[in-house]
Protein backbone atom coordinates (compact mmCIF):
# COMPACT_ATOMS: atom_id res chain seq x y z
CA UNK A 1 0.00 0.00 0.00
CA UNK A 2 1.48 3.60 -1.14
CA UNK A 3 1.68 6.13 1.46
CA UNK A 4 -0.38 9.56 1.88
CA UNK A 5 0.58 12.79 2.74
CA UNK A 6 -1.55 16.14 2.67
CA UNK A 7 0.88 19.06 2.81
CA UNK A 8 -1.33 22.04 3.95
CA UNK A 9 -0.43 25.32 2.71
CA UNK A 10 -1.27 27.72 5.42
CA UNK A 11 -2.79 31.23 4.09
CA UNK A 12 -1.17 30.40 0.47
CA UNK A 13 -3.03 31.72 -2.82
CA UNK A 14 -2.43 31.21 -5.99
CA UNK A 15 -0.80 34.82 -7.11
CA UNK A 16 0.81 34.95 -3.93
CA UNK A 17 2.76 31.48 -4.43
CA UNK A 18 3.57 32.12 -8.43
CA UNK A 19 4.68 35.71 -8.01
CA UNK A 20 6.97 35.22 -4.76
CA UNK A 21 8.37 32.08 -5.91
CA UNK A 22 11.52 33.31 -4.53
CA UNK A 23 10.24 32.63 -1.06
CA UNK A 24 9.29 28.55 -2.01
CA UNK A 25 12.72 26.89 -3.72
CA UNK A 26 11.85 23.64 -1.90
CA UNK A 27 8.07 23.63 -2.72
CA UNK A 28 9.14 25.03 -6.59
CA UNK A 29 11.42 22.53 -6.90
CA UNK A 30 8.83 19.58 -6.04
CA UNK A 31 5.86 21.18 -7.61
CA UNK A 32 8.34 20.77 -10.48
CA UNK A 33 8.52 17.22 -10.02
CA UNK A 34 4.33 17.50 -9.64
CA UNK A 35 1.35 17.25 -11.50
CA UNK A 36 0.05 20.75 -11.20
CA UNK A 37 -2.91 22.08 -11.22
CA UNK A 38 -4.11 25.83 -12.14
CA UNK A 39 -7.79 25.90 -11.73
CA UNK A 40 -7.95 24.42 -8.46
CA UNK A 41 -9.94 26.23 -5.99
CA UNK A 42 -10.89 25.95 -2.15
CA UNK A 43 -14.73 25.49 -1.06
CA UNK A 44 -14.27 27.67 2.51
CA UNK A 45 -12.50 30.57 3.32
CA UNK A 46 -10.76 29.37 6.76
CA UNK A 47 -8.86 26.38 7.77
CA UNK A 48 -10.72 24.29 9.84
CA UNK A 49 -14.00 24.66 6.98
CA UNK A 50 -11.54 23.55 4.29
CA UNK A 51 -10.47 20.55 6.89
CA UNK A 52 -13.72 19.24 7.28
CA UNK A 53 -14.63 19.90 3.75
CA UNK A 54 -11.73 17.72 2.01
CA UNK A 55 -11.50 14.84 4.52
CA UNK A 56 -15.77 14.18 4.08
CA UNK A 57 -15.71 15.03 0.57
CA UNK A 58 -19.17 17.58 0.68
CA UNK A 59 -19.74 20.75 2.20
CA UNK A 60 -22.37 20.04 4.57
CA UNK A 61 -21.00 18.14 7.36
CA UNK A 62 -20.70 21.00 9.87
CA UNK A 63 -23.18 23.62 7.92
CA UNK A 64 -25.61 23.18 10.98
CA UNK A 65 -23.20 24.92 13.31
CA UNK A 66 -23.42 28.44 14.43
CA UNK A 67 -19.68 28.89 15.02
CA UNK A 68 -16.13 27.41 14.34
CA UNK A 69 -16.11 25.67 18.27
CA UNK A 70 -20.16 24.14 17.63
CA UNK A 71 -19.95 20.99 18.24
CA UNK A 72 -22.67 19.81 15.38
CA UNK A 73 -26.40 18.32 16.62
CA UNK A 74 -26.19 15.97 13.40
CA UNK A 75 -23.89 14.79 11.23
CA UNK A 76 -24.12 14.35 7.60
CA UNK A 77 -21.55 11.39 7.66
CA UNK A 78 -19.74 9.15 10.36
CA UNK A 79 -16.83 8.52 9.00
CA UNK A 80 -13.81 10.78 7.74
CA UNK A 81 -11.67 9.79 4.86
CA UNK A 82 -8.94 9.62 7.79
CA UNK A 83 -11.36 7.35 9.25
CA UNK A 84 -11.82 5.17 6.48
CA UNK A 85 -7.97 4.92 5.26
CA UNK A 86 -7.26 4.00 9.52
CA UNK A 87 -10.12 0.59 8.44
CA UNK A 88 -8.06 -0.15 5.44
CA UNK A 89 -5.01 -0.43 7.59
CA UNK A 90 -3.04 2.79 7.26
CA UNK A 91 -1.40 4.34 10.44
CA UNK A 92 -2.84 7.60 10.80
CA UNK A 93 -2.30 11.30 11.84
CA UNK A 94 -3.40 14.66 12.00
CA UNK A 95 -0.66 17.34 12.87
CA UNK A 96 -1.72 20.63 13.75
CA UNK A 97 1.14 23.62 14.85
CA UNK A 98 1.22 25.63 16.50
CA UNK A 99 -1.80 25.82 18.94
CA UNK A 100 -3.52 29.31 19.43
CA UNK A 101 -7.62 29.97 18.83
CA UNK A 102 -10.08 27.90 20.82
CA UNK A 103 -10.85 27.06 17.05
CA UNK A 104 -8.56 24.66 16.83
CA UNK A 105 -8.94 23.00 19.91
CA UNK A 106 -12.68 22.53 19.66
CA UNK A 107 -11.81 21.17 16.31
CA UNK A 108 -11.11 17.97 17.69
CA UNK A 109 -14.70 17.78 20.03
CA UNK A 110 -15.89 18.44 16.68
CA UNK A 111 -14.73 15.30 14.62
CA UNK A 112 -13.25 17.58 11.99
CA UNK A 113 -10.58 14.68 11.19
CA UNK A 114 -12.85 11.99 11.95
CA UNK A 115 -14.39 9.79 14.58
CA UNK A 116 -11.55 7.59 15.10
CA UNK A 117 -9.36 9.89 14.30
CA UNK A 118 -7.51 12.87 16.46
CA UNK A 119 -6.28 16.77 15.54
CA UNK A 120 -3.13 16.66 17.29
CA UNK A 121 -2.56 20.26 18.53
CA UNK A 122 1.30 20.49 18.93
CA UNK A 123 3.40 22.90 20.27
CA UNK A 124 6.87 23.20 19.50
CA UNK A 125 8.22 22.65 16.12
CA UNK A 126 10.63 19.78 17.59
CA UNK A 127 7.84 17.78 18.51
CA UNK A 128 5.99 18.66 15.52
CA UNK A 129 8.67 16.74 13.42
CA UNK A 130 9.11 14.00 15.84
CA UNK A 131 6.05 13.17 15.61
CA UNK A 132 5.87 12.98 12.11
CA UNK A 133 9.24 10.46 12.15
CA UNK A 134 7.65 8.68 14.48
CA UNK A 135 4.90 7.83 12.06
CA UNK A 136 6.80 7.08 8.93
CA UNK A 137 9.16 5.07 11.23
CA UNK A 138 6.89 2.30 11.77
CA UNK A 139 6.85 -0.84 9.50
CA UNK A 140 2.98 0.63 8.23
CA UNK A 141 1.35 2.48 5.61
CA UNK A 142 0.88 5.72 6.40
CA UNK A 143 -1.39 8.56 5.58
CA UNK A 144 -0.45 12.04 7.30
CA UNK A 145 -2.57 15.35 7.65
CA UNK A 146 0.48 17.82 7.85
CA UNK A 147 -0.99 21.39 9.07
CA UNK A 148 1.97 23.49 9.98
CA UNK A 149 -0.14 27.06 10.20
CA UNK A 150 2.51 29.29 11.02
CA UNK A 151 2.43 31.43 7.35
CA UNK A 152 -0.66 32.56 9.03
CA UNK A 153 -0.08 36.08 9.78
CA UNK A 154 -1.68 35.38 13.05
CA UNK A 155 0.66 32.62 13.98
CA UNK A 156 3.70 33.82 12.61
CA UNK A 157 4.07 35.21 16.39
CA UNK A 158 5.57 31.64 16.78
CA UNK A 159 8.38 32.02 14.96
CA UNK A 160 11.56 31.57 16.28
CA UNK A 161 12.96 34.55 14.76
CA UNK A 162 11.52 37.93 14.14
CA UNK A 163 10.01 38.72 16.59
CA UNK A 164 11.00 42.34 16.73
CA UNK A 165 10.60 43.11 13.00
CA UNK A 166 7.42 44.30 11.48
CA UNK A 167 4.24 41.95 11.05
CA UNK A 168 5.13 43.10 6.75
CA UNK A 169 8.23 41.50 6.95
CA UNK A 170 7.56 38.41 9.39
CA UNK A 171 4.63 37.62 6.41
CA UNK A 172 7.68 36.25 4.16
CA UNK A 173 9.24 34.84 7.42
CA UNK A 174 6.04 32.72 7.81
CA UNK A 175 6.58 31.22 3.78
CA UNK A 176 9.98 31.04 4.04
CA UNK A 177 9.64 28.76 7.03
CA UNK A 178 6.83 26.40 5.11
CA UNK A 179 9.43 26.02 2.62
CA UNK A 180 12.15 25.30 5.00
CA UNK A 181 9.49 22.43 6.70
CA UNK A 182 8.58 21.09 3.46
CA UNK A 183 12.16 20.67 2.77
CA UNK A 184 12.60 19.53 6.56
CA UNK A 185 9.70 16.63 5.77
CA UNK A 186 10.87 15.71 2.03
CA UNK A 187 14.26 15.44 3.45
CA UNK A 188 13.06 12.84 5.92
CA UNK A 189 11.27 10.72 3.10
CA UNK A 190 14.17 10.55 1.14
CA UNK A 191 16.87 9.40 4.26
CA UNK A 192 13.97 6.79 4.89
CA UNK A 193 13.87 6.03 1.49
CA UNK A 194 9.96 6.66 1.62
CA UNK A 195 9.67 9.54 -2.00
CA UNK A 196 8.85 6.84 -4.07
CA UNK A 197 6.31 5.13 -2.18
CA UNK A 198 4.50 8.17 -0.69
CA UNK A 199 1.49 10.40 -2.75
CA UNK A 200 1.68 13.89 -1.19
CA UNK A 201 -1.11 16.19 -1.72
CA UNK A 202 0.04 19.70 -1.73
CA UNK A 203 -2.92 21.86 -1.21
CA UNK A 204 -3.45 25.45 -0.31
CA UNK A 205 -6.53 26.09 2.05
CA UNK A 206 -6.79 29.99 1.34
CA UNK A 207 -5.56 33.03 0.78
CA UNK A 208 -5.55 36.55 2.34
CA UNK A 209 -7.15 39.89 1.26
CA UNK A 210 -5.49 42.41 2.92
CA UNK A 211 -8.36 44.66 2.96
CA UNK A 212 -8.73 45.36 -0.54
CA UNK A 213 -12.55 44.73 0.23
CA UNK A 214 -12.83 46.41 3.13
CA UNK A 215 -11.91 46.07 6.63
CA UNK A 216 -13.58 43.10 7.76
CA UNK A 217 -13.04 44.63 11.83
CA UNK A 218 -9.19 43.33 10.06
CA UNK A 219 -9.52 39.35 9.05
CA UNK A 220 -7.47 38.95 6.10
CA UNK A 221 -9.38 35.53 5.30
CA UNK A 222 -12.51 33.74 6.67
CA UNK A 223 -14.17 37.11 4.54
CA UNK A 224 -16.05 36.57 1.45
CA UNK A 225 -14.77 34.23 -1.09
CA UNK A 226 -12.98 36.54 -3.68
CA UNK A 227 -10.60 34.38 -5.29
CA UNK A 228 -7.66 35.62 -3.47
CA UNK A 229 -9.03 33.16 -1.03
CA UNK A 230 -10.33 30.68 -2.90
CA UNK A 231 -8.11 30.20 -5.90
CA UNK A 232 -5.17 28.10 -4.42
CA UNK A 233 -2.26 26.32 -5.35
CA UNK A 234 -2.74 22.43 -5.61
CA UNK A 235 -0.23 19.85 -7.04
CA UNK A 236 0.40 16.10 -6.59
CA UNK A 237 3.85 14.18 -6.34
CA UNK A 238 3.53 10.78 -7.14
CA UNK A 239 6.36 9.56 -8.99
CA UNK A 240 3.78 7.18 -11.20
CA UNK A 241 2.33 10.03 -12.67
CA UNK A 242 3.92 10.65 -16.14
CA UNK A 243 2.48 13.76 -17.12
CA UNK A 244 4.66 16.97 -15.07
CA UNK A 245 2.94 19.58 -16.34
CA UNK A 246 0.25 22.21 -15.80
CA UNK A 247 -3.41 20.92 -15.89
CA UNK A 248 -5.89 23.21 -16.03
CA UNK A 249 -9.04 20.96 -15.27
CA UNK A 250 -10.83 22.88 -12.47
CA UNK A 251 -10.86 20.92 -9.02
CA UNK A 252 -11.82 22.19 -5.75
CA UNK A 253 -11.44 20.88 -1.72
CA UNK A 254 -14.44 18.47 -2.20
CA UNK A 255 -12.47 16.13 -5.10
CA UNK A 256 -8.97 16.08 -3.11
CA UNK A 257 -10.59 12.58 -1.13
CA UNK A 258 -11.88 11.25 -4.53
CA UNK A 259 -8.60 11.87 -6.48
CA UNK A 260 -6.73 9.95 -3.32
CA UNK A 261 -8.86 7.12 -3.21
CA UNK A 262 -8.89 6.35 -6.68
CA UNK A 263 -4.92 6.95 -6.68
CA UNK A 264 -4.40 4.86 -3.87
CA UNK A 265 -6.16 2.27 -5.97
CA UNK A 266 -3.66 2.69 -8.91
CA UNK A 267 -0.51 -0.10 -9.85
CA UNK A 268 2.65 -0.02 -8.70
CA UNK A 269 3.38 1.55 -12.13
CA UNK A 270 3.34 4.47 -14.79
CA UNK A 271 0.12 5.74 -14.99
CA UNK A 272 -1.57 8.65 -16.85
CA UNK A 273 -3.64 11.55 -15.09
CA UNK A 274 -6.44 10.30 -17.16
CA UNK A 275 -6.62 7.02 -15.98
CA UNK A 276 -8.50 7.95 -12.75
CA UNK A 277 -11.16 9.31 -14.73
CA UNK A 278 -11.93 12.21 -12.77
CA UNK A 279 -15.21 14.23 -13.67
CA UNK A 280 -14.72 17.96 -14.85
CA UNK A 281 -16.52 20.55 -12.54
CA UNK A 282 -18.55 22.82 -14.45
CA UNK A 283 -18.06 24.73 -11.38
CA UNK A 284 -16.63 25.25 -8.08
CA UNK A 285 -18.83 26.73 -5.07
CA UNK A 286 -17.69 28.16 -1.96
CA UNK A 287 -19.03 30.17 1.36
CA UNK A 288 -17.22 31.38 4.38
CA UNK A 289 -19.39 31.03 7.01
CA UNK A 290 -21.76 27.72 7.53
CA UNK A 291 -25.46 28.21 6.59
CA UNK A 292 -26.12 28.35 10.45
CA UNK A 293 -23.70 31.14 11.27
CA UNK A 294 -24.93 34.59 12.01
CA UNK A 295 -23.68 37.53 9.30
CA UNK A 296 -21.79 40.04 11.41
CA UNK A 297 -21.89 42.49 9.03
CA UNK A 298 -18.54 44.35 8.12
CA UNK A 299 -16.12 41.55 9.54
CA UNK A 300 -18.03 38.19 8.88
CA UNK A 301 -20.09 38.95 5.93
CA UNK A 302 -21.38 35.97 5.16
CA UNK A 303 -21.09 35.51 1.37
CA UNK A 304 -20.90 32.45 -1.65
CA UNK A 305 -19.52 32.31 -4.43
CA UNK A 306 -19.66 30.25 -7.53
CA UNK A 307 -16.73 29.85 -10.34
CA UNK A 308 -15.70 28.50 -13.63
CA UNK A 309 -12.70 29.50 -13.89
CA UNK A 310 -13.36 32.43 -15.53
CA UNK A 311 -15.73 34.20 -14.10
CA UNK A 312 -16.78 34.32 -10.44
CA UNK A 313 -20.10 35.49 -9.59
CA UNK A 314 -20.17 36.35 -5.34
CA UNK A 315 -23.69 37.40 -3.15
CA UNK A 316 -23.38 38.15 0.32
CA UNK A 317 -25.79 40.14 2.76
CA UNK A 318 -24.11 43.17 0.78
CA UNK A 319 -25.26 41.96 -2.42
CA UNK A 320 -24.14 40.53 -5.77
CA UNK A 321 -20.63 40.98 -7.63
CA UNK A 322 -19.25 39.55 -10.15
CA UNK A 323 -15.50 39.51 -11.48
CA UNK A 324 -13.35 38.17 -14.80
CA UNK A 325 -10.57 36.30 -12.59
CA UNK A 326 -9.13 35.54 -15.67
CA UNK A 327 -8.08 38.94 -16.86
CA UNK A 328 -8.61 40.46 -12.60
CA UNK A 329 -7.27 37.73 -10.76
CA UNK A 330 -7.82 39.46 -7.49
CA UNK A 331 -11.68 40.38 -7.72
CA UNK A 332 -10.86 44.28 -8.18
CA UNK A 333 -13.59 45.54 -10.56
CA UNK A 334 -17.22 44.30 -10.16
CA UNK A 335 -18.42 43.82 -13.23
CA UNK A 336 -22.09 44.45 -12.18
CA UNK A 337 -20.79 48.20 -11.27
CA UNK A 338 -22.01 49.19 -15.32
CA UNK A 339 -25.39 47.33 -14.89
CA UNK A 340 -28.44 48.04 -13.06
CA UNK A 341 -30.51 44.81 -11.74
CA UNK A 342 -33.98 44.98 -12.07
CA UNK A 343 -36.69 42.54 -12.21
CA UNK A 344 -34.29 40.26 -12.19
CA UNK A 345 -32.88 41.82 -15.67
CA UNK A 346 -29.53 43.02 -15.71
CA UNK A 347 -29.94 46.52 -17.83
CA UNK A 348 -26.70 48.46 -18.88
CA UNK A 349 -26.04 51.71 -16.82
CA UNK A 350 -26.32 53.90 -19.60
CA UNK A 351 -25.39 56.79 -17.94
CA UNK A 352 -22.53 55.84 -16.93
CA UNK A 353 -21.59 53.87 -19.70
CA UNK A 354 -22.06 56.99 -21.72
CA UNK A 355 -19.07 58.68 -19.43
CA UNK A 356 -16.22 56.19 -20.27
CA UNK A 357 -14.20 56.62 -22.83
CA UNK A 358 -10.78 55.22 -23.86
CA UNK A 359 -9.99 51.43 -23.16
CA UNK A 360 -12.84 51.26 -21.33
CA UNK A 361 -14.83 51.03 -24.32
CA UNK A 362 -12.84 48.33 -26.02
CA UNK A 363 -13.09 46.27 -23.08
CA UNK A 364 -16.72 46.43 -22.27
CA UNK A 365 -17.77 46.26 -25.92
CA UNK A 366 -21.38 45.66 -27.27
CA UNK A 367 -20.63 41.69 -27.14
CA UNK A 368 -18.91 42.25 -23.52
CA UNK A 369 -22.28 43.62 -22.51
CA UNK A 370 -24.11 40.62 -23.67
CA UNK A 371 -21.83 37.88 -22.21
CA UNK A 372 -21.42 39.67 -18.32
CA UNK A 373 -25.20 39.61 -18.52
CA UNK A 374 -25.92 35.79 -19.88
CA UNK A 375 -23.02 34.34 -17.55
CA UNK A 376 -24.31 36.35 -14.93
CA UNK A 377 -28.07 34.87 -15.21
CA UNK A 378 -26.54 31.35 -15.46
CA UNK A 379 -24.57 31.36 -12.60
CA UNK A 380 -26.69 33.72 -10.42
CA UNK A 381 -29.36 30.66 -10.44
CA UNK A 382 -26.81 28.00 -9.84
CA UNK A 383 -25.70 30.27 -6.99
CA UNK A 384 -29.28 30.13 -5.74
CA UNK A 385 -29.79 26.87 -5.80
CA UNK A 386 -26.13 25.92 -4.59
CA UNK A 387 -26.55 27.97 -1.41
CA UNK A 388 -30.16 26.96 -0.96
CA UNK A 389 -28.93 23.50 -0.71
CA UNK A 390 -26.34 24.39 2.77
CA UNK A 391 -29.57 26.20 4.47
CA UNK A 392 -32.04 23.33 3.49
CA UNK A 393 -29.36 21.32 5.16
CA UNK A 394 -28.85 23.24 7.94
CA UNK A 395 -32.57 23.76 8.37
CA UNK A 396 -32.58 26.95 8.71
CA UNK A 397 -34.01 28.04 5.47
CA UNK A 398 -35.43 31.63 6.55
CA UNK A 399 -31.50 32.70 7.28
CA UNK A 400 -31.17 32.95 3.04
CA UNK A 401 -33.28 36.06 3.19
CA UNK A 402 -29.83 37.87 4.52
CA UNK A 403 -27.95 36.84 1.46
CA UNK A 404 -28.97 39.43 -1.17
CA UNK A 405 -29.63 38.03 -4.56
CA UNK A 406 -31.91 40.97 -5.67
CA UNK A 407 -29.38 43.63 -5.38
CA UNK A 408 -25.66 44.80 -6.80
CA UNK A 409 -22.94 45.46 -4.28
CA UNK A 410 -21.70 48.11 -6.12
CA UNK A 411 -18.14 48.57 -4.76
CA UNK B 1 -41.49 48.52 -24.89
CA UNK B 2 -44.50 49.45 -26.69
CA UNK B 3 -46.12 49.21 -30.13
CA UNK B 4 -44.56 52.17 -31.21
CA UNK B 5 -41.33 52.03 -29.98
CA UNK B 6 -41.47 47.72 -31.19
CA UNK B 7 -42.20 49.02 -34.55
CA UNK B 8 -39.38 51.91 -34.95
CA UNK B 9 -37.05 49.20 -33.98
CA UNK B 10 -38.21 46.91 -37.01
CA UNK B 11 -37.85 49.08 -39.11
CA UNK B 12 -34.59 49.98 -37.95
CA UNK B 13 -33.46 46.41 -38.55
CA UNK B 14 -35.22 46.45 -41.87
CA UNK B 15 -33.07 49.39 -43.01
CA UNK B 16 -29.85 48.09 -41.73
CA UNK B 17 -30.42 44.57 -43.16
CA UNK B 18 -31.10 45.89 -46.29
CA UNK B 19 -28.08 48.45 -46.22
CA UNK B 20 -25.97 45.38 -45.36
CA UNK B 21 -26.84 43.98 -48.14
CA UNK B 22 -26.98 46.79 -50.32
CA UNK B 23 -23.13 47.07 -49.27
CA UNK B 24 -22.50 43.46 -50.94
CA UNK B 25 -22.39 41.79 -47.05
CA UNK B 26 -24.48 39.73 -45.33
CA UNK B 27 -24.56 37.83 -41.98
CA UNK B 28 -23.14 34.73 -42.91
CA UNK B 29 -19.94 36.70 -42.39
CA UNK B 30 -20.48 36.98 -38.27
CA UNK B 31 -20.92 33.18 -38.17
CA UNK B 32 -18.10 32.24 -40.76
CA UNK B 33 -15.71 34.67 -38.59
CA UNK B 34 -16.60 33.30 -35.55
CA UNK B 35 -16.27 30.04 -36.62
CA UNK B 36 -20.01 29.31 -35.32
CA UNK B 37 -21.34 25.89 -36.95
CA UNK B 38 -24.63 24.84 -35.47
CA UNK B 39 -27.49 27.66 -35.08
CA UNK B 40 -30.78 27.87 -32.85
CA UNK B 41 -33.64 30.79 -33.35
CA UNK B 42 -35.82 31.57 -30.95
CA UNK B 43 -39.27 32.68 -32.65
CA UNK B 44 -41.09 31.99 -35.35
CA UNK B 45 -42.49 34.76 -37.81
CA UNK B 46 -41.22 36.79 -40.87
CA UNK B 47 -37.48 37.72 -39.48
CA UNK B 48 -37.59 33.89 -38.76
CA UNK B 49 -37.91 33.52 -41.94
CA UNK B 50 -35.49 35.91 -43.92
CA UNK B 51 -32.93 35.10 -41.40
CA UNK B 52 -33.74 31.07 -42.55
CA UNK B 53 -33.60 32.17 -46.46
CA UNK B 54 -30.41 33.70 -46.00
CA UNK B 55 -28.75 31.58 -43.88
CA UNK B 56 -29.94 28.71 -45.95
CA UNK B 57 -28.16 30.53 -49.15
CA UNK B 58 -24.69 29.46 -47.73
CA UNK B 59 -25.72 26.68 -45.98
CA UNK B 60 -25.45 26.87 -42.41
CA UNK B 61 -27.50 25.20 -40.89
CA UNK B 62 -30.31 25.89 -37.82
CA UNK B 63 -30.64 23.19 -36.11
CA UNK B 64 -34.20 23.94 -35.05
CA UNK B 65 -36.25 26.73 -33.72
CA UNK B 66 -37.57 27.27 -30.18
CA UNK B 67 -41.10 28.50 -29.67
CA UNK B 68 -43.99 28.14 -27.58
CA UNK B 69 -45.93 27.86 -30.81
CA UNK B 70 -46.73 23.99 -29.91
CA UNK B 71 -46.14 23.45 -33.59
CA UNK B 72 -43.34 20.33 -34.22
CA UNK B 73 -41.60 21.45 -37.51
CA UNK B 74 -41.91 24.89 -39.10
CA UNK B 75 -40.35 24.86 -42.74
CA UNK B 76 -38.29 21.59 -42.50
CA UNK B 77 -36.78 22.64 -38.81
CA UNK B 78 -37.73 21.28 -35.53
CA UNK B 79 -39.67 23.66 -33.22
CA UNK B 80 -38.85 22.72 -29.47
CA UNK B 81 -40.36 24.60 -26.48
CA UNK B 82 -38.11 26.80 -24.23
CA UNK B 83 -39.23 24.65 -21.45
CA UNK B 84 -37.49 21.34 -23.15
CA UNK B 85 -34.05 20.12 -22.80
CA UNK B 86 -32.15 22.03 -25.89
CA UNK B 87 -29.65 20.39 -27.73
CA UNK B 88 -26.00 22.19 -27.82
CA UNK B 89 -25.70 24.96 -30.21
CA UNK B 90 -22.87 27.27 -30.98
CA UNK B 91 -25.86 30.13 -30.75
CA UNK B 92 -29.10 31.07 -30.31
CA UNK B 93 -30.54 33.76 -32.10
CA UNK B 94 -33.33 35.70 -31.10
CA UNK B 95 -35.87 36.72 -33.83
CA UNK B 96 -38.84 38.54 -31.17
CA UNK B 97 -37.67 42.32 -31.23
CA UNK B 98 -40.06 43.23 -28.15
CA UNK B 99 -39.19 40.64 -25.18
CA UNK B 100 -35.71 40.54 -26.04
CA UNK B 101 -33.57 40.80 -22.51
CA UNK B 102 -36.52 38.51 -21.15
CA UNK B 103 -35.95 36.05 -23.29
CA UNK B 104 -32.66 35.69 -22.76
CA UNK B 105 -32.51 35.39 -19.39
CA UNK B 106 -35.11 32.48 -19.52
CA UNK B 107 -32.37 30.81 -22.01
CA UNK B 108 -29.51 31.99 -19.83
CA UNK B 109 -30.30 30.89 -16.67
CA UNK B 110 -30.78 27.35 -18.09
CA UNK B 111 -27.99 26.75 -20.61
CA UNK B 112 -25.01 27.89 -20.81
CA UNK B 113 -24.99 29.08 -24.14
CA UNK B 114 -24.33 32.67 -26.40
CA UNK B 115 -27.74 34.22 -27.38
CA UNK B 116 -27.96 37.22 -29.99
CA UNK B 117 -30.73 39.43 -31.08
CA UNK B 118 -31.04 39.96 -34.60
CA UNK B 119 -30.58 43.49 -34.63
CA UNK B 120 -27.35 43.50 -32.71
CA UNK B 121 -26.33 40.54 -35.22
CA UNK B 122 -27.36 42.76 -38.25
CA UNK B 123 -25.92 45.65 -36.41
CA UNK B 124 -22.14 44.31 -36.05
CA UNK B 125 -22.06 43.08 -39.31
CA UNK B 126 -23.03 46.38 -40.57
CA UNK B 127 -20.66 48.31 -38.80
CA UNK B 128 -17.65 45.45 -39.85
CA UNK B 129 -18.86 46.19 -43.47
CA UNK B 130 -18.26 49.83 -43.43
CA UNK B 131 -15.17 49.97 -41.26
CA UNK B 132 -13.94 47.37 -44.14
Amino acid sequence: MRNLILMHLESLNYVNYQVNKRLFPCLSLYESKSLTFSNYYSTATSTLMVIGDMLYGDMLQYEVCNNLDCIPSKYRYTKSFFDQLNNQGYETKSLYFPVDSNDCISAQRRRIVGFNNELKLIKSYETYMLEIEEVINKEKPFALLLCNTISNVSLNQYLPYGRFDSGLDRWRYGYEFIDKYVSDVMGMLNDKDLLDNTTIIFYGDHGDDYFAHGNHSGLTHAIEPYSSLIHVPFWIYDVRLIEKEICNMLLCTLDVKTIIEKLLKMPEKKIYWDELNIFPRKYVFSRNAYAAQPVRSNSFNKGYSITDGKFLILVSNKGLEMYDIEMDMLCQNNLLNFYIYKDGILHLNEKLNDTLLYHYRYIINMSSIRQIRQVFYFYHKRLYEETLKLFEYAECIEKISEIDFKRVHYT
Amino acid sequence: MNERESYMNYCLLDKQWMELENLGGNINSFFKERNIKTIAVYGIGSLTNRLIDELQEFNINILYLISSSQINIYKGISVYDIDEELPEVDIIVITEIDNYLKVERELCEKNIIEVISIQELVDKTLRNIKKD
